[in-house]
């Protein structure tokens, strides 16, 4: 069975409707064995027993690299075995001399899966009194003794080692002193802001490894990346043999884009549901005999299609016996070896993950992934793709476009996918603001030589000097000392979020059935939300976040709950970076944003539409993080808004476009990104791109980086939608009630594109003159620039000092938002509410204007236009109906009451429209 | 098991003469401390009743937990009767070096009390009871340590009451900043590994550890004592049941029936060293190098009158 046979299936099933766009072949590739003799002998046996013999030439490569002590980075590409290359390496340097060897996984799930897969290799080799084992922040105190004491062989993660390991660094005397290899697994991971924590972490672990007398080997293995070489010397700081040409076979790989067809005339949602389509795929495939794996965004999706492909295939309801199952991090350990073995076994035809596994999964003979929408880099990508597809039979990948302007663009042009080269991993290990927390650290576990300064690159003197003239760290002699009684490395994580887990408990069983991150509780398990796991459905009765427990219990219902909340910038904290661009100028710094999440909706499965939306009262979290923000000139918007635009959807619709757009120039996703139009300190017209990741992950500078390339790009994008006016493709959608809702700005509509694209021509100066430029590097000298770097540490500092995460606040008064409605509010229809809204703020307006005096009721005002007139307001005479807009009034019947509509006596006036 | 057992652990790690029989004196006999308002009675308890008059401890600077700086500014010098080593290896630092005849009452009455707990090692009598090594009684010492935060975070002061020849002397080793650290470490390192015995209070879990990995930090090479006891087990066996807790100075309260006057909190130590080094202003440290004291002294006393 191939994959002509697979798509020959998908062609013939009752759904297609000429959805497949394009059809991608990439050749077979055949092995390429390692001699023999190189491999030593207790291993061979081991490889013969777990039927991985004969090797094939690039492990047999890495392994001898490891031998000769140098170090190295395997870069052959998905699914070409490297981590099983490098825990044979980690085996052989176990073989020979008494020597300790450290690995490090991103993820927990793969700690994990390497000692499974370790332990038998070692046990297989004749190695079983190595004592090994991962190395996890909850085990107990005994093994984890057991572990610093004994162990040659600890599999952790870098968030172990900066916060268990480093500030104990000298109890773990033993293993440091004769560490010999170190491993990191998923190279290609470690992106952005973690990955200039894990350089410097890197950094910090081999110089006390160094104090220890010891000088590990680096060994690593990098996923499709452009640039491996670079990323490991970057990581690790030294210079690495890059080992690409890879000796593993490959059946023939079939990639197939996948739109789902247009089944409705409605400006969104127009297409089918990419969940739905991707159930049908999957048990289609698997109906062909081709067992699949599916990647979507969210947990919840995961489960969707779980759920919706084993209703397709018929499957008995109860857990454990279905022969789809959903993968996805917060399952508890024992549930998720289940469902591996039983992916090994062959049992389960097919499973349904998030791509947070997608590097940990061990799948065994997976032939098709169905991917539900492009993952936002090529090498996250591959990566899914490569899941699955066995190397000696074919292997199918369907991408399932979403609904998206990225999305639909890939659709249109598959050459961004198949013509084009890999990403370059960009990490920084040199950025001030992480070198100066790492600093810190590295005082604290040794004391700081004025020689080792160059560890951490051209910025460590200046962050050196911010952190001792703050009484941070002292300096005496040639050394810098800790000079505080804090523990640096507990202060600070390498990851933006890593909140504490929120068990789920079952009220009717006591168990726990999962857990979530603290982070991601509040919209996706609040009171009356719908928990899935398994497929299943879980109403939540509580959740209570001080204690950090949720509880649910188990019942049948026919309905999904999507949380809605609403994210702004609150305010500007520091502008770290300005330049000119365009006609307009652009931004770079730190904002403070908040969200809540306000009412959730509960949609029936199969079905896109809400059926019931109800109120939810959470806190409102507050959320420090990094934004690009531009300004466009006022002249312009002044031009716009003559034409007869509205400046503020104009806005909104470029931002919103470029926040959907930056994941094809910036390694990051949509989701990672929010979009808001002014602040309470900033030009009211400025467009904020802020991350969604407290203090950021550096995406919001790359995008300052790019501004020059985003910006045009947006104007094409937009330019060549097919719509007229604006579409949830181009400028956005039209946000729901609540979500950054401002009725004086307009929102509430799908933005008007011909404001948007008036604004960004004006902006880009005509789409001419766009060149980089960065008035802070051309204008000011060396001396300036390292006065505001400094400038700028110290602000970070005292950043630090404050709450660091999103942390729940007692809001006082509400300026612009409007009360928490009540449920009954929220059900009436929603055309009446806006009218009784906007209603409201007419009379505001009008009463605005005459209290203002000289301004006429008809002068133009910022994005409004009045719609009653002139004469009528100054003149009529007051009539009873003044008062009749009531719930339920439809928008036929506001306008007559409109154009009734008398001036209101003043001292109604302030009764009425004070909140 | 009877726990009279304890004392003579002691005696025999101070001594190292297994099974040498002592001839056992009664503590409560000998109790040397008139100002007790109330002496241990092993007949209201299996051993000892709690007393409520001695209750709470008194924390001046415990409201909110946050360190205050002294207003007062005194020196080193002026604070602390002390002078600089200079180790061959390491560099300077500084010790302040006393016998108990110059640390007050308290001091000579608790080194009275040892002698007689112990027997005077130094004398003729002793000597012939020393046991089949034909050793004399060695030194023991006893140890506290105090540190610049949680962790591993350096120790700046290694406080050792040494009992040698029936007599109490003190040495505290300071580092009078962060880069003395090295030196103090490494006094301390040679004169436990010549100590015959080590004893301490919850030492098995922190102090003796804790500066096993400073040793190790530092690159100082870590020679084990010979003979190591931690008081606090042997506490708790005794006491657990008519104390709320075994801390030290609930026990300095309870047992030895001593208050302290000024006494600076632990939580606060790190800080005020910190303080010391940026300002260079010794009044909290005087009140640390105090605090340490005390607790040697009840250390010595414990060991004592452990039944």
């Amino acid at each position: 069975m191939g994959a002509e046979t697979w798509i020959e299936a998908l062609r013939g099933s009752p759904f297609y409707a000429g959805q497949i766009t394009h059809i991608h072949r990439v050749p077979a590739r055949a092995p390429v064995y390692a001699a023999e003799e190189g491999l030593p002998a207790p291993l061979c046996a081991a490889l013969h027993t777990s039927g991985e013999y004969p090797l094939y030439s690039h492990q047999l490569e890495l392994m001898q690299l490891a031998q000769s002590r140098r170090d190295g980075v395997l870069a052959t590409g998905v699914d070409t075995g490297k981590s099983s290359s490098l825990r044979l390496a980690a085996s052989s340097a176990m073989l020979g001399r008494d020597c300790c060897a450290l690995i490090l996984c991103p993820s927990r799930s793969s700690c994990l899966d390497h000692a499974v897969q370790l332990e038998a290799l070692l046990a297989g080799a004749g190695l079983g009194d190595v004592t090994m084992g991962a190395m996890r922040g909850e085990m107990a105190a005994a093994t984890r003794r057991r572990l610093r004491e004994e162990g040659r062989l600890i599999i952790t993660t870098p968030d172990m080692v900066h916060a268990g390991l480093m500030p104990q660094h000298a109890r773990w005397q033993r293993f440091l002193s004769r560490l010999d290899l170190l491993i990191i697994d998923d190279l290609h991971a470690y992106g952005g802001m973690f990955g200039a924590g894990m350089g410097n972490l890197v950094r910090r672990l081999l110089r006390v490894a160094g104090h220890y007398g010891a000088r590990p080997t680096v060994q690593s293995a990098c996923g499709p990346v452009a640039n491996a070489a670079e990323l490991m010397e970057a990581l690790t700081g030294r210079a690495a043999h890059v080992i690409d040409q890879s000796g593993a076979p490959s059946g023939l790989r079939t990639f197939v884009l996948w739109n789902p067809p247009i089944i409705r005339s409605t400006r969104r949602k127009a297409r089918r549901g990419a969940l739905i389509e991707a159930a049908d795929i999957m048990a289609r495939l698997i109906t062909a005999g081709a067992p699949t794996i599916a990647f979507s965004k969210a947990k919840i999706s995961a489960e969707l299609i779980a759920r919706y492909c084993s209703e397709e295939l018929g499957d008995a309801a109860s857990a454990g016996s279905r022969s789809v199952e959903a993968y996805r991090a917060g399952y508890l350990q024992p549930e998720r070896r289940a469902i591996e073995q039983r992916l090994l076994a062959g049992s389960l035809a097919g499973v349904s993950a998030t791509p947070a596994l997608e590097n940990g999964i061990r799948t065994g003979s997976l032939a098709a992934s169905v991917l539900v929408g492009y993952p936002g880099t090529l090498t996250a990508f591959l990566q899914q793709a490569g899941r699955a597809g066995r190397a000696d039979g074919e292997g199918l990948c369907v991408l399932v476009g979403l609904e998206t302007p990225a999305n639909q663009y890939i659709m249109r042009h598959p050459e961004y996918l198949f013509g084009r080269p890999l990403e370059t991993a960009s990490v920084d290990p040199h950025n001030p603001f992480v070198v100066m927390g790492h600093l810190r650290c590295a005082a604290h576990e040794m004391p700081m030589e004025q020689g080792e300064m160059s560890l951490f690159g051209p910025h460590a003197s200046t962050a050196m000097a911010v952190l001792e003239a703050q009484g941070k760290v002292r300096r005496i002699g040639h050394s810098w000392y800790h000079a505080t009684s804090e523990t640096p490395q507990h202060e600070f994580g390498l990851r933006s979020m890593d909140g504490a887990d929120v068990p789920i408990q079952d009220r009717d069983t006591g168990q726990v059935i999962g857990h979530l991150n603290e982070y991601d509780a509040q919209p996706l398990i609040h009171e009356g939300a719908v928990y899935m796991q398994h497929g299943d459905t879980y109403l939540v009765d509580h959740l209570d976040l001080g204690r950090k427990v949720c509880t649910v219990h188990r019942e049948d219902v026919d309905y999904y709950t999507q949380p809605s909340g609403g994210t702004d910038v609150n305010h500007i904290d520091h502008v770290l970076r300005r330049k000119p661009m365009g006609s307009g100028e652009c931004n770079w710094g730190e904002v403070t944003a908040h969200f809540d999440t306000t009412h959730y909706s509960r949609i029936p499965f199969r079905s896109l539409d809400a059926a019931s939306t109800h109120a939810v009262f959470t806190p409102t979290m507050w959320l420090e993080t990094m934004a690009v923000w531009f300004v466009a000139p006022e002249p312009l918007l002044s031009d716009v808004r003559r034409a007869g635009l509205d400046v503020m959807q104009g806005l909104r619709g470029i931002g919103y476009a470029a926040r959907m757009l930056l994941p094809l120039f910036v390694r990051c996703d949509t989701a990672d990104l929010s979009h808001s139009v002014g602040c309470s300190n900033s030009p009211w017209q400025a467009v904020f791109i802020y991350e969604r990741l407290p203090r950021g992950l550096g995406y919001s500078q790359a995008a300052y980086d790019r501004i020059h390339e985003v910006l045009p790009a947006v104007y094409d994008a937009i330019r060549k939608c097919e719509c007229r006016t604006g579409c949830p493709l181009c400028v956005g959608k039209p946000l729901r009630r609540f979500t950054t809702w401002n009725v004086e700005r307009g929102e509430g509509s799908v933005p008007d594109k011909r404001a948007s694209m008036a604004i960004l021509k004006g902006l880009l100066a005509d789409h001419v003159a766009t060149p980089e430029i960065d008035n802070e590097r051309m204008t000011e000298n060396a001396e300036a620039v390292r006065l505001s770097l400094e400038r700028e540490l110290k602000r970070r500092l005292e950043r630090q000092r404050e709450p660091k995460l999103p942390h729940a606040i007692e809001f006082g008064d509400r300026l612009e938002r409007p009360e928490p409605p009540s449920p009954a509010a929220l059900t009436s229809p929603d055309a009446s509410t806006r009218s009784r809204t906007r209603a409201g703020f007419d009379r505001e307006l009008v009463r605005r204007l005459r209290r203002s005096g000289a301004a006429e009721p008809h002068a133009e005002l910022p994005g409004q236009r009045l719609e009653m007139p002139a004469e009528r307001v100054e003149t009529s005479p007051q009539t009873p109906e003044r008062s009749a807009i009531r719930a339920g009034d439809d928008l036929a019947s506001l306008a007559r009451l409109r154009a009734r509509r008398k001036p209101e006596p003043p001292a109604h006036e302030t009764k009425e429209t004070t909140p | 098991m009877a726990p009279t057992g304890d004392r003579d652990l002691i005696r025999r790690a101070m001594l190292r003469t297994h099974g040498a029989e002592q001839p056992e004196s009664d503590a409560a006999t000998s109790e040397p401390e008139p100002a007790s308002p109330r002496k241990a009675t092993p007949a209201a308890s299996p051993y000892f009743a709690w007393n409520p008059e001695l209750g709470e401890p008194r924390q001046p600077m415990a409201q909110g937990r946050r360190y205050e700086p002294p207003t007062r500014s005194i020196t080193l010098d002026e604070a602390v009767r002390g002078v600089e080593l200079q180790h061959a290896k390491w560099g300077p630092s500084f010790v302040r070096c006393d016998v108990a005849a110059d640390l007050g009452r308290t001091a000579t009455s608790i080194e009275t009390l040892v002698r007689s707990a112990f027997g005077d090692p130094g004398s003729t009598s002793s000597r012939a009871t020393a046991g089949p090594t034909g050793r004399p009684a060695q030194r023991a010492i006893f140890l506290d340590i105090e540190t610049t935060g949680l962790g591993n975070s350096p120790v700046f002061l290694v406080g050792m009451l040494e009992y040698d020849q029936g007599v109490l002397t003190l040495n505290q080793h300071l580092a009078r900043d962060y880069s003395e650290e090295p030196a103090v470490v490494a006094w301390s390192v040679e004169a436990l590994a010549g100590a015959d015995a080590v004893l301490t209070f919850n030492g098995k879990s922190f102090d003796v550890p804790y500066l096993r990995a400073r040793a190790a930090a530092t690159g100082v090479l870590w020679t084990p004592p010979a003979a190591h006891v931690d008081l606090l087990h042997m506490a708790r066996r005794c006491w657990a049941d008519a104390l709320p807790d075994c801390k030290l100075q609930t026990l300095e309260r309870q047992v030895c029936g001593r208050r302290r006057a000024e006494d600076i909190p632990g939580w606060a130590v790190p800080d005020a060293y910190h303080h010391f080094v940026r300002t260079g202003n010794a009044t909290h440290l005087e009140r640390i190098l105090e605090h340490n004291l005390q607790d040697l002294l009840t250390l010595a006393e414990l060991a004592a009158r452990l039944p």
